[in-house]
């Protein structure tokens, strides 16, 4: 592609739609859902017993509270609270893990699934960029969020209600001492996020780029000293460096203010408990059993609130991603076409097309080839070559005219249906992580090794498969075994005579090979390809002469067309490149 | 204090180092104490405040107990005291909390830095030769993570430092209390430490196998998306869905394994401190009850020993981190004692250089013309990238295809390399692309050989590349991703012949330069291209006719010189000429 496509990202799901998606998740594991729910909820309630016992045994001890009949059976209750939390914590963390597992696996399955049936020409518009995002990070901070953080949010949650019943069960006039610092926190808490998130983002993206930087300059060595780059590197790294500890800074300078800020908030309440208790009880309003519980429980509090603090930002970010996960399927199906072609007839008329409204890049192009026959496209870079290959393809629908395939138009076409007709090779080539046989098989899963070989041979490429140590099991792509360029483009190729369409546009489909390499291989895949229509967009003369016609095009338009021979004599552009190639 | 928030920021926008130091590499141990001793000041004052910080926390179920005992007595003036002693170190707490974070971070900042840093310079120094060196997937690998782990060693200093202080002052303060009381703490916690250890290593083994498997899925995800193109237009998306719902899966009984692990981790989190806590508690009520510690006394040291969880899961952490951070160390270490020989990379003064004559390929016997524009016309594109990388020593002697290469008579070899990579510079058939600006990538050359005005602009439009800026939004700002992945195969191409044009060496070698290219813009490079270089000498391997008939002389070469001349006069003379650069057949 020459010409660079406007990016629009995919769409995001709304906080409805991710609701929505939550509760159907959990509907449908409500068994495990109810069971960490009561494991959590027997951690919690087990985890209060020990103030409670401490206040009796204070109580018994000053003399002026309920008989306990003994310290030992103090003991043993806070001995069995203290294995029913811990046996309830283990099942329900357990529980939690498994249900989390589960739910991860169900959710990147349904991105995949729905990454997978999107239109080509949404992908080819919007470009995989965004969606790579989303496949990588999103996925990765939902992880988190839902396997770390979510259970333990839960769990603080649950233990920061109980406690506060609790306390309310105790002491309820001391719960008061709660409230001064809640909106200070809540407050403080929505401050620091605010300004927060986009500090750590940009901390990640920098730390992101200098580590980038740093790989790049081990994996590119070579170019790196011959260009004589080092120094310029190493100060690239070093100003990368400078930019992410500026980034830390920040955050740092926000987590001085607001850290200590939290801890103040959490302080004074267990101070005023210490003071309004003591105040109390020594004037006899509050037995020493309810003061002595109602301190430890404010003390009590603390971990769990800063947890709920600190995990706070991790939920909202893991919901974003779900968001952007589940934005996916949200994409609209193009208005498909019922016919079926009727013939294997490509026809292309005033094709009109722009990425930029007001900039067309097609300006007004007819090709009907004879089917079965073979067209070179050729032209200067920028000229409307891709993209004209891109419109023959169904990729895009053009602004005005049309691209019909058997009297269909191309781009209403099922996908289906549509790589039955008419297939697409340029010169971006993909080799997927897995055997040779996987990367061949795309189009014919059932293809047999014969088969598979054959179409390798109609592309040159048995001595490729001579090299692979394991001929078509060998694993390729990265961190297995690399293919050249070339060897990609033979691959592509190969999958191309696999799929066995009727009409095949190539585009620089061999422009990555060695001239001569490309030269061989075009001709052996002519002979393959008999009685095809293949419409190749070619950069090289010996390409377009061996083509039944050459369509020149500029700026959008055909401005020669016809025979080599018609060509050469028409005396136009194409003429005077052909002589100068000839050394005329 | 009031100063101290500007000296930890100042510290840190020193970063980075002008000089980040020679490591000591001699064990992953030592390379650890030589980062620990260049930031000896952060380490201490960090640890310094992680025990101002863990002891003021460890003092206030101390605090909380006077409080009660004060309560019991009913004792109005000593309970305004004691909740005033706990707002005291409630604030201290803090305050110290957040000066030992700050140094944490520092302790982090200075010695991630300094080692990406170290990369970065031995990357430098390695050049062409650490690809040979090291496996491709492990330059890949270097950095991140390593760093990081290296990093958080330092990190957690502070808080041990605490953790352990913190611990001795509960464990002190219960001996003098009760000697049983104290016994319980002294020898609880290590016990708890030791015992939930042989949980972690295999929890981090399981954690491993997580990540590897959550890894895999997502290179899987990301291949996937990356080929979507391939996907939908020819077929295979069932084949994939299945494959990555396998992994999928996988990922899942993974988790669920490091989950049973996990679980089997909180648990013992609770029980293990906990039954510190109810051993504290039953001791010491017992002796409430008989009058030798007091009420207050009693829930002090309930407290306290309930503040030991925290010191407890600093040990555990510390441990871990340091056990990573030595096999981090090893594989940093792996790259940064590569050496190689720089004596042959210094800048000579040699009054001889450049030497003044032909470069012959002793091995085919190919001349090169100083001034002159030669393209070289090779059986296999192979023979031809072989004889460009013998002209620009970028063989090594032990590769098959070597062979003396001699200038104005004398060797090479002998000649110090550094100058040699200044001035004899070659363009590699496939190049690597570095991310970064349009801009960054063509300001190249030595930083020392300012670049002159308009040098770029020249040279963009000497490989008909301007157009490539003026296609792109932000033009020479605009940011080209990794590999270029961006621009097309042409595009990449005229791109790279820019950034050799830029350097504008003495000597040019460019390997099939206009491969990808349409012909239309292969002739007006060749044209372009020869303006460019009149007068210098540049070797250009091709095959393609435009290329060739701007040339001063072409050399078909098939293992040694089959004939020489100009473009036009060998299409004439010489059949084997025409077969390959007409037809594009084979000598």
């Amino acid at each position: 592609m020459t010409e660079a496509a406007p990016v629009h990202g995919f769409p995001v799901a709304s906080l409805k739609t991710v609701r929505r998606y939550f509760s159907a998740a959990i509907r449908r594991e409500r068994r495990a859902t109810a069971a960490v729910l009561a494991f959590y909820v027997a951690a919690s309630i087990a985890g209060l017993v020990g103030p409670q016992v401490l206040g009796q045994v204070v109580a018994r001890a000053a003399g002026n509270g309920r008989e306990i009949r003994s310290i030992e059976v103090a003991a043993a209750v806070f001995l069995v609270a203290l294995l029913v939390q811990g046996l309830s914590s283990t099942a329900a963390s357990r529980a939690a893990g498994h249900l989390t597992a589960r739910l991860l696996a169900r959710l990147r399955g349904d991105f995949v699934g729905a990454v997978l049936s999107l239109p080509v020409g949404v992908v080819e518009d919007a470009g995989t960029g965004d969606l790579q995002t989303r496949a990588s990070s999103d996925v990765e901070q939902l992880t988190w969020s839902v396997r770390q953080a979510a259970p333990q949010m839960v769990v603080a949650i649950g233990q920061c209600t109980a406690i506060v019943i609790a306390l309310l069960f105790t002491a309820p006039l001391l719960a008061l001492v709660l409230l001064p610092t809640l909106p200070v926190l809540a407050l403080g808490t929505r401050w620091y996020l605010s300004l927060a998130r986009p500090g750590y983002q940009r901390t990640m993206a920098s730390w992101d780029q200098t580590n980038s930087r740093v790989q790049e300059t081990a994996a590119g060595g070579r170019t790196i000293e011959t260009l004589s780059l080092a120094e310029r590197r190493i100060s690239q790294v070093d100003a990368d460096i400078r930019e992410w500890v500026a980034t830390e800074l920040y955050t740092m300078r926000l987590r001085t203010i607001y850290f200590p800020l939290t801890e103040a908030c959490y302080v004074v309440p267990l101070v005023l408990a210490v003071l309004v208790g003591g105040l109390l009880h020594a004037d006899g309003h509050l037995s020493i059993a309810a003061t002595t519980a109602a301190v430890l429980y404010v003390q009590l509090l603390i971990s769990p609130v800063d947890t709920v603090l600190s995990y706070l930002d991790e939920i909202q970010l893991g919901t974003a991603s779900l968001g952007r996960l589940l934005g996916v399927s949200e994409i609209e199906k193009p208005d498909l076409a019922e016919d079926e072609p009727v013939s294997p007839h490509v026809v292309a008329k005033d094709v009109h097309y722009a990425y930029r409204t007001g900039h067309d890049v097609l300006n007004g192009i007819d090709l009907a080839p004879v089917p079965g026959s073979r067209v070179a496209l050729v032209g200067p870079s920028g000229a409307g070559k891709s993209t004209f290959a891109l419109l023959l393809t169904g990729v895009h629908a053009p602004r005005t005219g049309y691209v019909r395939i058997g009297g269909v138009d191309a781009h209403r076409l099922p996908t289906d249906r549509l790589r039955q007709e008419v297939v697409l090779v340029t010169q971006e080539y993909h080799i997927f992580n897995g055997t040779l046989r996987e990367n061949l098989a795309l189009a014919s899963p059932d293809a047999t090794d014969a088969e598979l070989v054959t179409a390798l041979e109609a592309v040159d490429g048995l001595p490729m498969l001579e090299r692979l140590p394991g001929g078509l099991d060998t694993r390729l792509g990265a961190g297995a075994n690399q293919l050249s360029p070339g060897e990609s483009q033979q691959v592509a190729l190969a999958r191309l005579i696999l799929a066995d369409p009727h009409t095949l546009v190539l585009d620089e489909a061999t422009a990555l090979l060695d001239p001569r390499a490309a030269r061989h291989l075009e001709r052996s895949l002519a002979r393959v390809l008999e009685g095809r229509t293949v419409i190749a967009v070619a950069h090289r003369l010996q390409t377009a002469r061996d083509a039944d016609y050459i369509a020149v095009i500029d700026h959008g338009r055909i401005i020669e067309q016809g025979s080599h021979d018609d060509l050469l004599a028409a005396e136009g552009s194409y003429a005077a490149l052909w002589r100068s190639w000839q050394g005329a | 204090m009031a100063a101290d928030p500007a000296s930890v920021g100042r510290l840190m926008l020193e970063l980075p180092l002008a000089d980040p130091g020679v490591p000591d590499t001699r064990s992953p141990g030592r390379f650890l104490l030589w980062c620990a001793r260049g930031q000896r000041r952060t380490l201490l004052t960090g640890s310094v405040f992680g025990v101002i910080w863990m002891v003021s926390q460890a003092m206030i179920p101390l605090a909380l107990g006077g409080a009660l005992g004060a309560m019991v007595r009913r004792d109005k003036p000593a309970i305004v005291e004691w909740s005033l002693v706990v707002l005291a170190l409630g604030l201290l707490q803090a305050v110290a909390g957040i000066l030992r974070h700050r140094r944490a971070v520092a302790n982090f900042l200075i010695c991630a830095t300094r080692i990406q840093q170290l990369i970065v310079r031995r990357a430098t120094l390695l050049g062409g030769d650490l690809a040979r060196r090291v496996a491709s997937g492990e330059v890949a690998n270097l950095g991140a993570s390593d760093v990081e782990r290296v990093g958080d060693a330092l990190d957690v200093i502070g808080r041990f430092s605490g953790g352990v202080a913190s611990y001795l002052v509960v464990a002190v303060v219960l001996l003098i209390a009760s000697p049983p009381l104290g016994a319980i703490v002294v020898l609880g916690v290590p016990f708890a430490v030791l015992a939930i250890a042989p949980i972690l290593k295999p929890f981090e083994r399981r954690q491993t196998v997580e990540r590897d498997q959550r890894t895999e899925a997502s290179s899987l995800a990301s291949d996937t998306v990356a080929g979507l193109r391939v996907l939908r237009g020819l077929g295979g998306e069932r084949v994939f869905a299945n494959r990555y719902e396998q992994a999928s899966n996988d990922v899942a009984r993974a988790s669920m394994r490091t989950a049973d692990l996990q679980a089997l981790l909180d648990g013992a989190q609770v029980l293990l401190p906990g039954a510190i806590v109810v051993a504290v508690t039953w001791v010491g009520a017992h002796l409430a009850v008989n009058h030798t510690i007091s009420d207050g006394e009693l829930v002090a040291f309930y407290a306290s020993a309930a503040f030991l969880v925290l010191p407890m899961q600093t040990f555990v952490e510390a441990a871990s981190k340091w056990t990573a951070a030595v096999v981090a160390s090893r594989r940093i270490l792996g790259v940064l004692t590569l050496d190689r020989n720089i004596e042959t990379l210094a800048d000579a003064h040699d009054l001889d250089l450049p030497p003044r004559g032909a470069m012959v390929d002793e091995r085919t016997g190919v001349q090169i013309q100083p001034g002159l524009l030669t393209a070289i016309v090779p059986a296999t594109p192979e023979e031809g990238t072989a004889l460009l990388e013998r002209l620009a020593r970028w063989n090594g002697p032990e590769d098959d295809d070597s062979g003396p290469v001699s200038w104005a008579g004398r060797s090479v070899d002998s000649i110090p390399l550094g100058w040699y990579r200044d001035h004899v510079v070659m363009l590699e058939r496939s190049p690597f692309h570095l991310k970064g600006t349009l801009r960054q990538a063509l300001e190249v050359g030595p930083l020392d050989r300012a670049l002159k005005s308009g040098a770029i602009e020249a040279a963009l439009d000497s490989a008909q590349a301007s157009e490539i800026v003026e296609s792109l939004a932000d033009g020479l700002d605009a940011d080209l991703p990794e590999r270029w992945r961006s621009l097309s195969g042409g595009q990449r191409q005229r791109l790279s012949l820019v950034q050799a044009l830029v350097v504008d060496p003495y000597v040019l070698l460019l390997d099939d330069p206009t491969s990808a290219v349409d012909a239309h813009t292969e002739a007006a490079i060749a044209r372009s291209l020869s303006q460019a270089r009149k007068g210098r000498t540049t070797i250009i391997c091709t095959t393609s006719p435009l290329v060739a008939e701007q040339a001063d002389e072409v050399i078909l070469v098939c293992d040694t010189v089959i004939a020489a001349g100009r473009h036009s006069d060998l299409l004439v003379s010489e059949p084997r000429y025409e077969a390959v650069v007409l037809r594009g057949g084979a000598l």
